[in-house]
């Protein structure tokens, strides 16, 4: 793949923030990461809305990692509204979560999460999650058309 | 086919078949000898027609013969083709009787000449065979042969036959004709004869006459038929007359005999009626003469219990007590007789076994007019009756003293007036009103004015059967009473009446209400405990659910980051930082087992159950699939029964509490045997038994129930990891599914889990 697959993430907590950038450095992954710290921010990045509207600087992601308890707009939220949108829908968007709750997974998967993952406690956790992510999707997955 | 018999046949036919058959045979005779006579004749013209024609022949050929000119002898026979009757001729020489010339009308090289023969004229087979001798001048020439065909004799025969024939048939048409008329002459008057006596001897009338013209054998036999006739019908008037009078004798005779017959049956059948009456009747009869027993029946004997030879001429004496009672009975009914024709008078008897009965005693005489002849005596036992009658006393008296000293208040009333006709002394005292203000009251007026109506709709339909219910009674003093009767029917003083059994409940209704009252009150306490109970669990669960998912997040940096740092900067710490860094790592992983262990411990209570049948085996199976590695590592054995049944359950909540012991005797195993760990099952009548056995350390009784409980750990954290959440999560699980969870276990030799699950009764069931 000549361009690196690009990976937005939604995530309201700095430490967490730090630990999914550096397992994705600790696994040696190349993908430009841009973060988002809300709900509002994340669909304002998508839409190019507002200090977001220079896609050279923001690109469309190829793979969005959705935290789902934030403050304002949450994650289903943010789900809800890229699928009900025509230019976002197909972009793949896998729930990145501490909550195993079986209300939260239903909901997920109801408004149209593509995958659900578990938030690993330790740093070696999620370097093998970030690992399993970019095999999976980037390597074996084949995304819709434009995305 | 019936065969033909002359002798059956009808006279018409007889005569017309003689008249037919004599003239068929004068005809045959006549017809033959024509035929015979025409036969010879032309016969003879043929004979002598031929001899011509040879001796024509022969002449002619006198000089081919004489000079034995074949040639010439030949021309000449050639002439004969124009007689169309000679099919063959030949010549013979006179010198070697050879045949010298020879000519056939139609040439057949098979037909053989025959040889010279004398003189002779022969029919064979159709034909005429002729040898004629030749003279010339009375001298020898020769001879010669001719066969001529005889065909003219066969056409004039068969002509012949076909007229005579045609004569015959018409002959016999003519005769048929005549006879069938001549016939009548005969028969008719012979038939009529036969017509006339076989009506006679039909209807035997002999009145008619027959008369017949002719004077001939016919007329004879006319006349003395005629005659005979007469005789008979005069015989045939005597004889009725006699007849009649014969009836007449016979007639009155019958009806005499008939009479007496049936006064004979009459008298047969009252005595026979008399007689079985005598020896049926369920009363003892007996013929008395001078009080001595003359003739009794067998129901007198089995009455008095004697056979028949006992009592017979035996006096009357042996049957009663003493004299006294003897003379008494003779004296009254004797006496007594004399007015009425028939007495009788109640006594004792004593039986041959010694025991008294009691009888009425009838007697009446045989002949109204001549005492002389006797008495009939009857005698009735009425031991049975007196019996009864005195049973009837005693119980009489009993229910009367069951009725008036039954310490519950009783009644009788009529059931068609309602009045009350009998109280007893308890309900005079229960309801306060006198003994003469209940005998004019009826059964409404004990009644509230609310079920008045209603006691009396019901009290109509009472009849032939019991009846129990709650009712209320006003008492005098106007206090209502709650009651519970009991009636039925009873014949009472010669009325339809029911008796009723009346039991107040008054004081045990007020029991009961209050109890119950106190119940609901009870009942409505423990559901509104258990409604706050509940709510407390659930907020107590979902806030232990939010407090560990929330410790997750700073556990994560501190995991996390302890983790960067002890990897990546490793080297910059002393040995001092590095011991601690670990100590870091270690407490994390901990702190994450024990969160994930409550959180899996708080969401089994916020789970809804999907309950549905499932195989244990297969629910072993994926579980087991996790731990194999691990028990390959440690040796471990592992042995599930391979009927394990399928129970209706929630699969995740079976694979948590499975998931949870295999990991706990994994965890408390020994140190110097191999683990052994097996899951067995068995069918109760309470639903299912699982029993998960482990070779482990095993844990004393006293903490038996305490490892069900949460944070309750026997051993510490260094010798034996753990967080004390996993049983208690077991408990709730198996809770959860209806069941129940214990421990059976021996220190030192292993722990037994026992899970009783409830039979598969609802499978949609939902959670409670």
């Amino acid at each position: 793949m000549e361009n690196p697959a690009k990976i937005l993430l939604v995530e309201d907590n700095q430490m967490d923030i730090i630990l999914t950038l550096d397992a994705f450095r600790e696994a040696k992954l190349k993908n430009e990461i841009k973060v988002v710290r809300n709900g509002q921010e994340a669909l304002d990045y998508l839409l190019g809305r507002n200090k977001f509207n220079d896609r050279t600087i923001y690109p469309m992601p190829n793979l969005i990692l959705l935290d789902l308890k934030m403050p304002g707009i949450d994650g289903f939220e943010v789900l809800r509204q890229i699928k009900s949108t025509e230019v976002l829908k197909r972009i793949p968007v896998i729930i990145l979560t501490s909550s195993k709750e079986e209300g939260d997974r239903t909901l997920s998967y109801d408004i149209g999460a593509n995958s659900y993952l578990l938030k690993p406690v330790s740093f070696d956790g999620f370097t093998d999650v970030v690992k399993k992510i970019d095999d999976y999707w980037f390597t074996l997955n084949i995304n819709a058309p434009g995305v | 086919m019936k065969r033909f018999v002359f002798k059956n046949q009808a006279i018409k036919t007889k005569l017309v078949l003689i008249i037919m058959s004599t003239s068929f045979i004068a005809v045959i005779a006549a017809l033959i000898t024509y035929i015979s006579f025409d036969m010879a004749g032309i016969k003879n013209d043929l004979k002598k027609n031929a001899l011509l024609n040879a001796e024509l022949v022969g002449q002619y050929s006198v000089a081919p013969l004489l000079f034995g000119y074949s040639d010439e002898a030949r021309d000449i026979l050639s002439k004969l083709y124009s007689i169309p009757d000679i099919q063959d001729a030949c010549l013979y020489s006179a010198l070697s009787s050879e045949i010298i010339a020879s000519y056939q009308k139609t040439p057949d090289k098979s037909f053989v000449f025959p040889s010279l023969q004398n003189e002779s004229i022969i029919f064979s087979k159709g034909y005429l065979h002729i040898y004629h001798v030749i003279t010339f001048k009375e001298k020898y020439c020769g001879a010669i042969y001719l066969k001529i065909s005889a065909i003219a004799l066969k056409d004039r025969f068969q002509k012949n036959l076909l007229v005579s024939g045609i004569i015959i048939f018409l002959l016999f048409l003519i005769v048929y004709f005549i006879s069938s008329r001549l016939q009548k002459l005969i028969s008719v008057p012979i038939l009529k004869l036969a017509e006339v006596s076989e009506n006679l001897s039909i209807s035997q009338d002999f009145s008619n006459r027959l008369y017949y013209s002719g004077n001939d054998e016919i007329g004879i036999l006319y006349q003395q038929f005629d005659n005979l006739m007469f005789q008979i019908s005069q015989r045939q008037i005597e004889r009725d007359i006699a007849e009649a009078k014969l009836n007449t004798t016979n007639e009155q005779l019958h009806i005499e005999l008939t009479e007496r017959k049936q006064r004979e049956e009459e008298l047969k059948q009252s005595e026979g009626t008399i007689r079985s009456l005598f020896a049926a009747a369920p009363v003892g009869i007996g013929i008395l003469k001078d009080r001595k027993q003359t003739s009794i029946n067998s129901y007198w004997c089995k009455i008095l219990g004697y056979t028949e030879e006992n009592l017979l001429g035996k006096s009357t004496r042996m049957l009663y007590e003493n004299d006294n009672e003897w003379n008494r009975i003779g004296e009254v009914l004797y006496t007594d007789l004399k007015g009425k024709g028939i007495s009788s008078v109640e006594s004792r008897m004593i039986r041959s076994d010694g025991t008294l009965i009691y009888v009425i005693l009838t007697i009446a005489p045989i002949q109204q007019d001549n005492p002389s002849s006797g008495y009939l005596g009857i005698i009735h036992d009425i031991t049975g009756r007196k019996k009864a009658e005195e049973a009837l006393r005693i119980s009489e008296e009993r229910y009367r003293f069951l009725f008036e000293q039954n310490p519950v208040p009783m009644l009788i009333y009529d059931r068609n007036t309602f009045k009350l006709l009998a109280i007893n002394e308890v309900f005079i005292n229960h309801y306060g009103y006198s003994s003469d203000e209940l005998l004019s009251m009826s059964l409404p007026d004990l009644y509230p004015p609310e079920e008045k109506e209603r006691i009396v709709e019901l009290a109509k339909t009472l009849q032939s059967r019991a009846y129990v219910g709650e009712w209320h009674h006003i008492r005098k003093d106007g206090s209502v009473i709650t009651i519970i009767v009991t009636s039925n029917d009873l014949e009472y003083m010669g009325r339809e009446c029911r008796i009723a059994v009346i039991i107040d409940i008054t004081d045990r209704k007020k029991a009961e209400e209050e109890i119950q009252k106190l119940n609901q009150t009870l009942e409505y306490n423990v559901a509104e405990r258990t409604a706050q109970l509940v709510s407390i669990n659930k907020e107590l669960e979902s806030f232990s659910y939010s407090i560990s998912h929330d410790l997750r997040a700073p556990l994560r940096a501190i995991f996390g980051f302890s983790q960067i740092l002890s990897r990546r900067h490793r080297e910059s710490l002393n040995e001092e930082g590095r011991q601690y860094m670990d100590y870091i790592v270690e407490a994390s992983v901990r702190m994450e087992q024990l969160i994930n262990d409550l959180l899996n411990y708080s969401r089994l209570g916020r789970k809804s159950l999907d309950m549905r049948p499932l195989s244990l085996n297969k629910i072993i199976d994926t579980v087991y699939a996790d731990f194999k590695q691990r028990l390959e590592e440690i040796q471990a054995r592992f042995a599930v029964d391979n009927d394990l049944p399928v129970i209706s359950g929630d699969e995740s909540l079976l694979r948590q509490i499975f998931t949870n012991l295999i990991e706990n005797a994994i965890t408390y195993r020994r140190n110097d045997v191999p683990l052994e760990i097996g899951i067995h099952s068995e069918t109760v009548s309470e639903g299912y038994l699982l029993k998960i056995v482990d070779n482990g350390i095993g844990i004393p009784r006293e903490y038996w129930e305490k490892i069900f409980k949460i944070f309750q750990r026997l051993h510490s954290e260094e010798a034996y990891p753990g967080t004390g959440i996993g049983l208690a999560t077991v408990k709730k699980a198996v809770s959860l599914l209806n069941g129940t969870v214990w421990v059976d276990s021996v220190v030192g030799q292993g722990s037994t889990f026992i899970i009783s699950l409830p039979p598969n009764k609802n499978q949609n069931g939902k959670p409670s």
